[in-house]
This record gives structure tokens, sequence and C-alpha cells, in this order.
């Protein structure tokens, strides 16, 4: 076996003026040219593992440091950031914030500049690294003008421009749409496969990657709790991942473990959706598919609308138009999800919804009130919104006033009020950070204190804009929980997502925006059917739900139409 | 941002070096704050004016958008200088009207309008250099021209890229905290300054965070190995350049003397 490129042994730090490691006896070897994924909870030390790769931990972040990292054996103590950065590069998850150029040229050539190449070679770099992330016609464009796939890509270019030996990828995905996120994954294996770069890729979502790396590394509070292979990885310990950690395994994983479960032996472990019908078809004399085999809910009754607006257009000051034509009914109770691509238009519509937008045409009632001529104020009363960042909505000095605010705003009785926060405070698992300043608390807690704020309003309708922001899916499943109580109690949901999961297993109705319209208005269901749909909205269906059609067209099992695990599984007999 | 920001053109002041043009835009400033008399701010006003038309074909309606908010300045200041006249207690002061605080002389409209075509002077050649210089070539020239070490420049560019970036935000975290019912709907001004007062924390909280992200990565791509970068694009500086620039020089020599040296500068009433 060739010698490691990164070797990593005992590995201790603690950020400064921090008394918990960020990592635990992390030990770790690398190879040249494999293609890892690297997994675990917020929190669990995945990032601070790549920024201590680089060097930037302990060069430039200080902290205390126990145990050795080797770059191609180069101690990263003893070296300095401008020579460990030109063999590990690494790409964060924020684009805006790690693109400092205005041209995506200068960006490209960002690295090399400062290493002092020739600018004949810088040149030669920017055109090959803008090659290999399929962008070369970007050149001379301004970096604020560019999609948020675009950007990842320049930011990804600006790396490889340095021809490190190993690429760090933390979390490409997390402000992409589905179809941009399979391609922006698409990408990354073919950087990986043609350039023979190593590559760690650091993601939640792992439905469409599994299969494609060589390797599984799972941390968990600051250690590495599993490395190996991931299809071994998943059968053996796949279980503990969902259940133990309560991060995300691909929903073929997720499939495989529970028809073993069922006792079906399967003969190679499904990491993705084509794997997976490939082995339950070969086994399918021993299934049965219960009943019509589809659990398609029935389209509940029409109840009353709760949000009905017509022809809805709006022009942003500076001659953007948002929306168009938008017509849009939502009834009481329903859980609804707006998708579509980045751009367009979930959120200007959601703007009007709540009146912090004056429509430019069209009007409608949301919650009994006209929303052309209702304030912020008096929409805000009945309709709550949980903004995709929760430290941007925060404006008091501990969780607990936070909470209080907006009842402090409408003049409730001090004794309501306090009952209310109380009670709030227990459903959202925040009584122990009560007293705490709203920033200081964790990513999960903030998102959490973030819609309690709104809860507690008890709003007739709750928008919950990318509440699967930073969250593990354990956390999400919490959250969502208190959600669908608040449902129960008749508050209608409309969650403006990206997490085509998420929408399977809790919406009922989905709006698709395209382009400022709304081209599809309809039961969850129904998606399923509608391949243009899927495709105008940027959206990527479950893998279930792939799974099913190719188990029916290839295999010949007679089943219906799936979006969830559970659903799916349960319609399956083994005999 | 984009009010004064860039607009895209081959003129000669687009091709101009910016560190020469920031010279020439010193000695005209130079020349406009020698003297308080209303006909030469105007003329100098004129002149820039029509470079920017004519030389540099910027359009009108972009223009009009840029100087409106200095136009409204000086206005301000012209009407203030009118009411509340500074020399109302002097000999030989025609006064037009006074009651109370307010006194309104020939002096005072007369020195409030010159200030305002001083105003309007220098904005008019500020915007002549925003309007007509790509900041990417402004750092370049900084950095090669004159001088400037390049962290100080870089660090000042990535700073530039933000701004849009910052504005955005700052538009979602008033929307976000109107919606939380602070400062209502944003009109008045009780309400408007309790909601700059809550979004302040949030605001800063964010940029700390992003300054932290943003030297994590330039770090990571070698940012400040070596005292000096590669130079992709050169900055070079053109012979009519420096002609342009050098022949405003015997103007404002010659302004300074005639204000400055023969004392027609001072004479502010007449």
């Amino acid at each position: 076996m060739t010698n490691p490129i990164v070797r990593v042994s005992g590995l201790t730090y603690y950020y400064e003026g921090e008394e918990q490691p960020a990592l635990r006896d992390v030990n770790l070897e690398v190879h040249p040219g494999e293609f890892i994924l690297l997994i675990g909870s917020s929190g669990c030390g995945k990032s601070t593992l790549a920024l201590s790769l680089n060097g930037i931990i302990p060069l430039v972040l200080g902290g205390r440091i126990k145990g050795r990292v080797y770059i191609d054996g180069t101690d990263t103590r003893y070296s300095s950031v401008h020579e460990l950065s030109p063999r590990v590069g690494i790409v964060f998850q924020d684009p805006e914030s790690q693109l400092c150029n205005l041209y995506v040229d200068e960006e490209v050539g960002f690295g090399p500049s400062n290493l002092l190449l020739p600018p004949a070679e810088v040149e030669r770099r920017v055109d090959r690294a803008l090659a290999d992330v399929g962008q070369k016609d970007l050149r001379r464009r301004l970096i604020y003008e560019l999609s948020g796939g675009q950007k990842q890509r320049v930011a990804i270019a600006s790396v490889l421009a340095m021809e490190p030996d190993v690429l760090i990828l933390d979390e490409p995905t997390a402000n992409l749409d589905p179809m941009a996120a399979t391609r922006m994954f698409d990408l990354v294996e073919t950087i990986s496969r043609e350039t023979g770069v190593t590559v760690i890729l650091i993601e939640h979502n792992v439905d469409r990657v599994m299969q494609r790396v060589d390797r599984l590394i799972v941390m968990a509070e600051g250690r590495i709790v599993g490395d190996e292979h991931p299809r071994s990885f998943m059968r053996e310990r796949g279980r503990f991942v969902l259940d133990v950690l309560g991060l995300r395994i691909p929903q073929a994983c997720e499939v495989g473990l529970r028809m073993e479960e069922k006792g079906l032996r399967l003969e190679s472990f499904p990491l993705d959706g084509i794997e997976a019908a490939q082995a339950l078809g070969s086994r399918s004399e021993r299934i049965r598919v219960r009943e019509n085999g589809s659990h398609l809910r029935r389209a509940p009754q029409r109840a009353e609308p709760v949000i009905d607006v017509r022809d809805l257009s709006f022009t942003y000051p500076n001659g953007t138009e948002a929306l168009r034509d938008v017509s849009l009914r939502i009834d009481r109770g329903d859980v609804v999800a707006i998708l579509g691509e980045n751009g367009s238009g979930k959120t200007t519509l959601s703007s009007l919804l709540v009146g912090l937008n004056e429509p430019t045409s069209g009007g409608g009632v949301v919650c009994g009130l006209d929303i052309a001529s209702s304030s912020v104020r008096e929409l805000s009363n009945r309709i709550g919104y949980v903004f995709q960042y929760p430290e941007h909505q925060f404006v008091e000095d501990t969780v607990r006033d936070e909470i209080a605010f907006g009842l402090r705003a409408q003049k409730q009785p001090a004794a309501k009020i306090a009952e209310r926060v109380t009670r709030a405070l227990r459903l959202l698992d925040l009584e122990d950070v009560a007293h705490k300043h709203p920033l200081a608390l964790s990513m999960g807690e903030k998102r959490r204190l973030s819609v309690a704020t709104m809860l507690v309003l008890e709003t007739d309708v709750l928008i919950l804009d990318e509440p699967t922001t930073g969250q593990d899916r354990d956390s999400m499943d919490n959250l969502m929980r208190v959600m669908m109580d608040a449902n129960r109690l008749g508050t209608t949901v409309v969650l403006i997502t990206h997490d085509m999961d998420l929408v399977a297993r809790y919406c009922n109705q989905v709006v698709v925006m395209e382009e400022g319209k709304v081209v599809f208005q309809g039961p969850v269901e129904e998606l399923c059917r509608s391949p243009w749909v899927i495709k105008s909205g940027s959206l990527v269906l479950p893998e279930v739900c792939e799974l099913a059609e190719r188990l029916r067209r290839n295999a010949g099992i007679p089943i219906g139409d799936f979006l969830t695990v559970d659903a799916f599984v349960e319609a399956m007999e083994v005999s | 941002m984009a009010r004064f920001g860039y607009v895209e053109g081959t003129s000669f002041f687009h091709r101009m070096d910016p560190t020469w043009k920031l010279l020439w835009n010193l000695v005209i400033v130079g020349m406009v704050i020698l003297s308080f008399d209303l006909l030469y701010a105007l003329a100098c006003f004129l002149y820039v004016f029509t470079l920017t038309m004519v030389v540099a074909r910027i359009p009108l309606r972009r223009y009009a958008r840029s100087i409106t908010v200095f136009l409204g300045m000086g206005l301000f200041i012209a009407l203030w200088k009118s009411l509340y006249s500074a020399w109302a207690g002097y000999e030989a002061v025609h006064v037009w009207y006074a009651w109370g605080p307010i006194n309104v002389t020939r002096e005072g409209v007369y020195d409030g309008a010159a200030t305002m075509a001083r105003v309007l002077a220098i904005a008019s050649v500020s915007l002549l250099f925003t309007l007509t210089t790509d900041p990417a070539r402004l750092v370049d020239s900084l950095i090669q021209v004159a001088g400037l070490p390049h962290r100080i420049g870089y660090t000042a560019y990535a700073a530039l890229r933000f701004i849009p970036l910052y504005e955005s935000e700052a538009r979602t975290i008033k929307q976000a905290h109107q919606i939380r019912g602070v400062g209502e709907n944003g009109k008045g001004v009780l309400p408007k300054l309790r909601l700059y007062r809550s979004m302040l924390v949030p605001l800063l909280v964010s940029g700390i965070r992003r300054a932290q992200a943003t030297s994590i990565a330039m770090d990571s791509r070698a940012f400040g190995a070596y005292d000096r970068r590669t130079v992709v694009q050169k900055a070079e500086v053109s012979p009519d350049t420096k002609a342009f620039v050098l022949a405003h020089v015997p103007a404002a020599a010659a302004a300074f003397y005639y204000f400055v040296m023969l004392g027609h500068g001072v004479q502010i009433v007449r």
C-alpha cells in the first residue's frame, strides 16, 4: 500500500478558552486517491478535523493540541499554513463567506497568486480549475451575480487551482436545491475519478452519495466511531447510526436494514435506489405486496381556506419580477410544502402573505385579513413566520424574554404570558437554558427557540423557512413532532424547504414554484406521478419513490407509489 | 451600493489609471475648496459634469440617481444658511426678512447657494471617479502604482465585496424583526429607531462570524504567504493619463495664486 497522504495520531484539540475538547484521540490514515464520506451530527468535530488537516488548527486558531497530524510526512505543527494550503484545500459550507473577490477569474487565481506563481501559470490554473468544475464561461463574471450553485462551483475551482493533494468539502450542498445538490455530487465524483485528488466529503445529505464513496467515516462527540467501507458498515451498524447517533442514512440502506430485519437476507446490501431495486428484485419470489400496495392517502375533504390569494404579482424596486400571477389556496389544518429551486419566488410569496411586502397587483385574504390593506402587525398576530436563520429574529437578552416578547407586544395579561412561556419552554425542551442569552445557544436550541417565539403566539398559520438548515435528523424529528402537535390543534403549517424526505413524511399538500409562478398545487402523492413537475421545480424525489418505480418496471412486482420508507416497508410481506 | 457603483465603459476615464485618476480628483477638489465664490464653484461643477457626460458617457438617468443624494444634502445646507444667516449682526448686511431666530439676508442666501455649488462640484468629481472605476482595477493600481501594502489593499477589497451581502442581510433581519413586532411598520422616527437598535446585535454577530469565516478561507488559500502576490493584471499608466492630470496642475496653481495669494477667495461679503 502507498504511504498515507494524511496521518493523524492521537489528536485531541481544545478551542481557545474551551474546557471540552472538540476532538478526542482521533486516529486516521488517508491514502492518495481515496474518496471518503465523513458524517456526524452538527458539532461533532467534523469541521474541526478538516481545519486541523490544513494547519489552520493550531497555526491560526491557536488552542491546545495533543497528538500529531502529518501531511505527506510533514508535521503540521512545524509547518506553515501557506506550505500546507497547497496540499490540503478546504471548500467551506457557505460560499458567500469564502469568496473574497469581485470577479470569478480573480477568485480562482487568488490562491496561486498568493503563492507567487508566474502569471502564465496562474492563468493556466484558472482555466483548468474552471474547466474542472464545468464553468469555463464564468471567467469574467461578477461573483455576486452568480447563482448559489455557480458560487459553490467557483469556490471549488478556487481550491482546485491550488492543485491540492487532498480536497475537503464541508457540506457543499447545504445551500443548494435538490437538483443542484445532485449535480454537485456528480461533479465531486468526477473530480475524484478524473483528477485523482483525494476527496473528503462532509455531508448530512447522504442519499445520493453513499454508493459513490470508497470509505465512510462516522464521528460522534469528537471521536471517530466508525471507519469502513460503507456497504459493510451500513449493514452491520446502520441501525446504530440511525437510532443512536440520530443521523440520516440513505433510504436504500434503511429499506435494506428493515427488509433484513423482516427476515429477507439480501445478497448485496444496497447503498442506493438502483442497488436496492436489484437486491429486492432478485428475491422477488419471497416478497408479497400487501393489499393494493400503495400507502397513498385519500385527499381529505376540502375545509375552509385560511389562505386564499389570487393573481399575486410582485416586482422588486430594482425591477426583478419575483412573482407572476400567483393564485394559491391553503386550507385550515393543512401541512403544506412550498417547493422550487432557489430564486423561484418561495420566500417572496411568503413575505407577501405576512405583509412584509405589498403585492404589485392581485390580492386576497389571509386568516380573514385582506393582505393588501393589512399591516405587518395585524397579519403577524394571525400568521407566524420562522426565518431560515434563527439569529436573525432574536431581539431579547434571555430565552424566557425572547419567548415572552411577542405576547408582551400584544399586551396580554402577565399571568397568561407566564403560563404560555412556561409551557413553550417545556414543549421545546428549553427549560434548562431559559436564563441564557439566545445567541449563546447551540444551533439546535436556537432553531427550537425561534419556533417557540412563534408557536407561543398561537397563530392560525405558521410558516417555516428552510427548517432543516443545520439540523440533524433527530432534532428535525423533534421539531416536526411539536409542529404536528400544533397542527392537530388546528394550526396550518407551511414549510418552505428543499428536503423532500421531510415533505414526504409530514406534508399533505405541495406547491411547486418555478420562475415566480406556481406550476403545481396538489396532494403530495401526485408528485410521484408528475415527472414534469419534478423537473420544473428542480426537485429530486425521495429514493424510495424511485425504488418502487424500478421494482414495478424491472422486477414486475405489482407495487404502487411510495414516498416514505415506513410505508414502503410496511407494505412488504416476506414469506 | 449600486447607486454609486461602477458603470462599465471604455472611455478615456474608464481606461485611466485609478491612482492617477485619484490624483486628478484631489487637484480638482483642491481647486474647489480655495474659493467661496458661487460662479467659480458652479463653473467647476459644470466642467466636471460636461466631462462626465461627453467624455465618460455616463447615462444621464444613471447619473441623476447618484447626484440627487448630494443635491438634497446641498439644498438642505443652502436652506439652513439662508434661514439662519450668520451675518445677522454684521454691518452692511442686506436683511430681506427677519422673524425671531430666522434671519434671511442677501449674503446668507448667496453663501448658501455657493456652499451648495461647492458640494455639487466636489460630489461630481468623486462620482466621476466611482462611476468609471472598476474596484478590482483600483486595488490593483493602489498596490502596484501607489505602493500600498497588498494585505491592506486586499482586505479593503474583500470588505467591498461584502457590502451587497450585508445590505441584503440587513434587509432580512429588518423583516425578521418586523414580524416579531419590533418597530411596527418601520414608519415614524421612534419605531424606526427601535428597529435599528434591535437589528444592531444580530447584524454585528453575523458580521463578525462572516469575517471570521472569510479570514479562515483566505488563510486557507495562502493569503499573506509572501510580501508580494503575483501580478496578473498589470496596472499601466498611459502617457495621455499623465498628460491629462498634469495639465490640470497649472490651473490649480493659478486658482491658488488668484484666490489665496491675491486674496480674492476670502471676500465673501460684497
